[in-house]
């Protein structure tokens, strides 16, 4: 397989990926927000932070407000976190990789790239349509993930493309716990109460694991959440998981050869198998997250660097020092 | 829907003869579509551009600060010849093209051609296409054009003349097939009952050609196309055929020469190419022999051809051949090569250079469609019946100037067939592109091609980008 097609596919997964879950944030917001209000004010600048994307958010806007917040996400075309960026990134890909895609495959990414046209302009019935648009982004996706699944060969293109989907996964579940950080309680005596409670909810919820959590876990606690998104190893979109996924996929790409992404992965994927809910707690959420992050991007950059960058390996001939 | 308002008038209808009366081999055709209710072709065409819009077979058309999508139109009647009329044209294409590249060979090597008189040695060095590069190569099975599209015309006698023989880079035949399919799922029963000859294996076939013209007999070789990227109007096709075919599709940036090979970018290390399909221009091919600018191409692809470690179809110079004064001899050059009567005719061609000729043709310019030679896509001619007087003024000086590069040809009338309308059908003119495969061993013509329609009323043009359409060709056969 090509450096480039390699490259290419794993991206086109994670633009994808990338886009349904932010899709999944702002619904789940959305209907955290109808149930409560902090001093009657809603909170959509969380879903900015978790990107780390405040100053980039406010030389477009002058606040976090429900409607500039959900313009930045679906709809701004400079923003390259938006879905709309997302989906075009994600189609001038597949453009270039056709001869890998099949034609079913192509159509639903073409079509998937449609649903939100891009605009910079300000449109106030905005919030009318989120609903309906964040629910045919999740439903084109899993579309795609189905033709995926029933329609192409268990070989290298698979593999990468599983790849970035599950990185993705992982680095954008991890972002979702990030939320918890960000979100303002009322006072200090409110930790514990029910407000708190429907923000874990919340959460679980953006992530579709609210009823998993139930079935697998008595006690609703912060621990217990924590421990189902970072750490359950059954759950598809808990970090663990995909982290582990992933990791199997790159074993399968590389077979026996030892690389360094490999050693990267499986490293994280130990520490995570190691800590427990409690010490996170103790560590702090937060700094958690920002060290698997930053580890997660050290993994990205690797696999680059392995399979695609490959500037003048070794030739057949080991003749190329004139080129 | 029928064809009683549908009128042949004065042209060579491919549905209706001079009298009206449907030809033999689109009885069963026409047959069906009269008993299709209204609105039904209409609902059936809209729909093949739709899917043909969400395959994405589309072509950027670029504005000052947007781009758009469009489809090429699509025209769901298609155009249809008996199989007992093909097969001449079939045997004519693969003698064709057979000559055509013994002649090449022979340009860059022997050169009997021009040493036994038949053609002047300064034509065809004053050729576009003639690549100096390219003298003493030996290419495998001595094959240079391997993928030609040659384009012909049907004139009002009847008769298939060839117009111009595309040697180098010919698009369009994934149109052919997508509008194959689109037929197929349109019209499966009249189809079935059609006789239609396949077309599906094309892609094996090509396949099976690059094959025979590999640089080793290895099961084990790799081909690759050769795209100039996503942004060349054609990259559906390339990508399309490397997909069908199951060759790598590469871009400069993939490939890297070793010193030996020409090898691509793997994930597991540089791989070595065998055979090369590449449909960017012969100029852009390697920046150390070529253009220096080009990054389209990779330094040292020359090289590891010349030392016969990778074949490129079609070969470098192979353009030759595509100059219009030399496509005058091209009847010259079968006879010369095979001792055979030339099957196809070309169109009566006058050349510039030739005193007399040029005389005739500055006398009679608005009876003319006067060709520069090293053009292709309709550039730069003279249609001179509809031609403003200041046109053919300032075309003369044009002419005097470089008679060399100037030919001229009588106005053929294209033959018609109907399309599409609103409500109606009606008759436009069409050509005929056919696609032939050669390795040496083994030519294979793809039955029927792609007919391009010029959809402006009365329009002689057919190039997609002056408005022009396509339809789906049927070869049929007769049941017995």
């Amino acid at each position: 397989m090509l450096g480039r097609v390699a490259d290419n596919i794993y991206w086109l997964s994670r633009y994808i990926e990338r886009a349904s879950n932010t899709a999944r944030f702002i619904e789940a917001s959305y209907y955290l927000n109808l149930d409560i209000k902090i001093n009657d004010k809603e909170q959509w600048s969380p879903l900015v932070e978790i990107n780390d994307d405040m100053d980039h958010f406010l030389k477009f806007y002058d606040k976090p407000s429900r409607d500039n917040v959900i313009h930045y996400l679906i709809y701004n075309p400079v923003y390259p976190n938006s879905i709309t960026s997302c989906l075009n990134s994600a189609c001038t890909i597949a453009r270039g990789l056709r001869e890998s895609l099949s034609l079913e495959l192509f159509q639903e990414i073409n079509e998937i790239s449609k649903i939100v046209t891009p605009t910079s302009k300000m449109n106030t019935n905005i919030s009318m349509h989120v609903f309906e648009i964040c629910e045919r982004i999740k439903k084109s996706d899993m579309l795609i993930t189905g033709i995926m699944s029933k329609n192409v060969e268990r070989s290298l293109g698979y593999r990468f493309w599983r790849l970035g989907e599950y990185l993705e996964r992982a680095d954008k579940t991890s972002r979702l716990l990030n939320v918890k950080y960000y979100y303002i309680l009322p006072e200090k005596t409110d930790i514990g109460t029910s407000i708190e409670d429907l923000q874990w909810s919340a959460i679980l919820q953006s992530i579709d694991a609210r009823d998993a959590f139930y079935r697998r876990y008595n006690v609703f606690s912060p621990e217990n959440i924590i421990k189902m998104i970072v750490k359950d190893d059954v759950f598809p979109r808990s970090i663990l998981f995909c982290l582990i996924s992933a990791q199997k996929c790159l074993a399968q790409i590389t077979g026996n050869t030892p690389s360094d992404p490999n050693n990267r992965l499986t490293n994280l994927c130990y520490r995570l198998e190691q800590i427990n809910e409690s010490e996170i707690m103790d560590m702090g959420l937060h700094e958690f997250i920002d060290q698997i992050q930053f580890e997660m991007n050290d993994i990205n950059n690797s696999i680059y660097n392995h399979f695609s960058a490959m500037p003048y390996k070794k030739g057949l001939f080991g003749n190329l020092s004139d080129v | 829907m029928n064809f009683n308002r549908y009128k042949s008038k004065n042209f060579y209808d491919e549905y209706f003869d001079h009298q009206n009366n449907p030809r033999e081999c689109t009885k069963v055709l026409i047959n069906a579509i009269d008993n299709l209710s209204p609105g039904d072709l209409k609902r059936k065409q809209e729909a093949s551009e739709k899917s043909m819009y969400n395959m994405g077979i589309t072509f950027q058309v670029y504005g000052e600060s947007t781009s758009t999508e469009r489809v090429i139109p699509f025209d769901i009647i298609p155009r249809v010849i008996s199989g007992n009329e093909w097969n001449p044209i079939q045997t004519g294409l693969a003698q064709r093209i057979k000559a055509i590249n013994m002649f090449i060979d022979d340009v860059y090597n022997d050169q009997n051609i021009i040493n036994d008189g038949i053609i002047p040695k300064e034509l065809i060095i004053s050729s576009k296409g003639y690549l100096p590069e390219c003298k003493g190569l030996f290419p495998p099975k001595k094959v240079w054009a391997h993928v030609t599209g040659t384009d012909l015309i049907r004139d009002i006698d009847g008769q298939f003349y060839v117009l111009e023989d595309n040697l180098c880079v010919p698009s369009g035949v994934s149109y052919a097939l997508i509008n194959r399919i689109l037929m197929k799922r349109n019209f499966p029963e009249v189809f079935y009952k059609s006789n239609v000859r396949q077309i599906i294996d094309y892609p094996d076939q090509f396949m099976k050609m690059l094959r025979e013209v590999s640089p080793l007999p290895d099961d084990s070789i790799t081909t690759a196309i050769l795209t100039p990227g996503i942004y060349n109007s054609a990259y559906f096709e390339h990508a399309y055929l490397a997909q069908q075919m199951g060759a790598l599709l590469v871009e400069g940036q993939d490939l890297i020469y070793d010193g030996k090979f020409v090898c691509v970018r793997t994930i597991d290390g540089l791989k070595k190419i065998d055979v090369i399909y590449r449909r960017i221009d012969d100029q852009f091919l390697d920046p150390d022999v070529f253009n220096s600018d080009s990054i389209l191409g990779c330094r040292g692809l020359m090289k590891a051809y010349r030392e016969g470690y990778i074949t490129i179809a079609n070969a470098p110079g192979t353009g030759v051949a595509d100059d219009k004064v030399i496509y005058a001899f091209v009847p010259d050059i079968i006879k010369y090569y095979l001792s055979e009567e030339p099957i196809l005719k070309n169109v009566p061609t006058r050349l510039c250079y030739r005193k007399n000729d040029l005389e005739y043709t500055l006398d009679h310019m608005n009876e003319l469609v006067i060709k520069p030679a090293s053009e292709c896509g309709g550039n730069g001619l003279l249609i001179g019946p509809k031609a403003s007087r200041k046109e053919l003024n300032d075309f003369k000086d044009i002419i005097v100037s470089n008679p060399r590069n100037y030919i001229s040809q009588p106005t053929l009338q294209f033959s018609r067939a109907p399309v599409l309308t609103n409500k109606n059908f009606e008759g436009r003119h069409i050509d005929l592109r056919p696609f032939i495969l050669y390795s040496g061993n083994n030519c294979h013509v793809l039955p029927g091609g792609l007919t391009r329609v010029a959809l402006k009323p009365g329009s002689l043009v057919v190039n997609s980008s002056q408005g022009g359409g396509t339809k789906d060709t049927w070869i049929t056969d007769t049941n017995f």
